[in-house]
């Protein structure tokens, strides 16, 4: 037998192989009977491990999610949105109880994972900047920015930019693969200063898991936005971020 | 038993009956959720990955025969391949963890769902009897899925030696726990 096929069985369990290197795996796989007969070995000696995990409680709503997610059948988009106007409201707490430098532990992290991502996207990120410039000079409108935002917990991703058009400044998100909300749950849209959230759009994202939305920025006073964040919110009305933030990305 | 076997439900959820595909669900979130949640350490990833099997129950007819054993065990295989794929597209976007969930709850579960209790108690304390390396080298090959090389570079192992280490582990693992009563397997 190909003594170096058989050596590539661990890796083959462990799912290590490239497609092709599988492939050729799997062939041999049928012609060797001690290959065979060791993957059940593998199989064998393995099957108690998974009850070794604790006993964990899933989240709530998970199977509803999911079972909807799974039986979901091929429904037509429609993004709805529940823009609102925007209330700035500066967190008293968190302003008096950090240093004017450091910035909210809310999101310091996030902002790290994002970027972290966004290194890896900015070859995609610039095709769409170029696909944006292109639409928007039609428009006679001028993208000052766009931002990729992704997620580090599932393939929710989007894109957000600053937009200005007859003297006004519009932020412009679009995601996709947004998980479903329940109930008044939605997803809200941050426009961050410093320590500073600003609300800046609310969207509950279609079946598809597809949200947008365009919010005018007309905040009083001269603004220098740090960064812009969707969070998961458990009602429309959070005046702060309650939930947890999926997705966020310096501006 | 009275109940409906597991091949019997799958069976009904390859003639695409919803009802079925859930009791399914409801007997075995408990697990996978929890299987998961050991790999992956972070419930959005968990609830993903309990996603996707379900979705390939679903989606793929015949992904499952009895010729690929254990409903169960098969279940949790897939569960597992699902898990390290993900642990994997992480780990390549370099993106840490940022919060690990610290609010576990642990409950009572309900008589249609699949328990471990006592299965958890007896292979623990067989783990217990592993030395400390023996224990990293079941984590790293089967909870983290790691080469065969990166498990020789961060044990400080010559490549060929991996393989042995793992299954001398696992045999020991294996022969102290049915020793201990445990029952499946």
């Amino acid at each position: 037998m190909d003594k170096k096929m058989c050596d590539q069985l661990l890796d083959y369990y462990n799912g290590i192989l490239s497609d092709e290197e599988k492939a050729a795996f799997e062939a041999h796989l049928k012609d060797c009977p001690s290959c065979q007969e060791e993957l059940a070995e593998w199989e064998e000696l393995t099957s108690d491990l998974p009850y070794l995990s604790d006993e964990i409680e899933p989240p709530n709503g998970m199977k509803q999610r999911i079972l909807t997610n799974v039986f979901e059948d091929e429904k037509s988009v429609e993004t709805e949105e529940t823009n609102r106007s925007a209330t700035s409201i500066t967190d008293i707490d968190s302003v008096r109880n950090e240093t004017p430098r450091k910035k909210s532990g809310w999101l310091t992290g996030l902002l790290a994972a994002g970027l972290l991502l966004s290194l890896g996207m900015n070859a995609y990120l610039f095709a769409e900047n170029e696909k944006n410039e292109q639409v928007i000079e039609e428009q006679m409108s001028k993208t000052y920015k766009s931002v990729q935002l992704a997620s580090e917990q599932s393939d929710s991703a989007g894109i957000a930019s600053m937009v200005q058009k007859d003297e006004k400044m519009n932020l412009v998100v679009q995601t996709h693969n947004m998980t479903q909300v329940q109930g008044k749950e939605v997803y809200q849209v941050w426009l961050i200063e410093g320590d500073k959230k600003y609300r800046a759009g609310t969207f509950i994202p279609d079946e598809k898991g597809n949200g947008a939305v365009v919010f005018t920025v007309n905040f009083p006073g001269e603004h220098k936005w740090d960064a812009v964040a969707i969070s998961h919110e458990p009602t429309p009305d959070s005046k702060q971020p309650k939930g947890t933030i999926v997705m966020a990305s310096n501006l | 038993m009275g109940r409906i076997s597991d091949n019997e439900l799958y069976q009904l959820v390859q003639e695409e009956n919803k009802e079925a595909l859930e009791q399914l669900y409801d007997r075995y979130e408990k697990l996978l959720f929890s299987f998961s949640y050991k790999i992956l350490k972070q419930k959005e990833l968990s609830e993903e990955a309990v996603q996707d099997v379900f979705m390939k129950l679903w989606r793929k007819k015949g992904i499952y025969a009895e010729h690929k054993g254990k409903f169960s065990s098969w279940l949790l295989t897939v569960t597992r391949n699902v898990c390290i794929d993900l642990l994997r597209k992480q780990t390549k976007n370099q993106v840490e963890l940022l919060e690990k969930d610290m609010d576990i709850e642990r409950t009572e579960s309900l008589e249609e769902t699949v328990t471990w209790n006592e299965e958890r108690k007896v292979l623990k304390q067989a783990v217990g009897q592993l030395t400390t390396e023996q224990q990293e080298i079941v984590d790293l090959f089967y909870f983290k899925g790691y080469s065969q090389a990166d498990i020789a570079d961060k044990q400080k192992l010559p490549l060929g030696t991996v393989k042995g280490r793992i299954r001398l582990a696992l045999k020991h693992l294996k022969n102290t726990y049915i020793k201990g009563g445990g029952k499946r397997g």
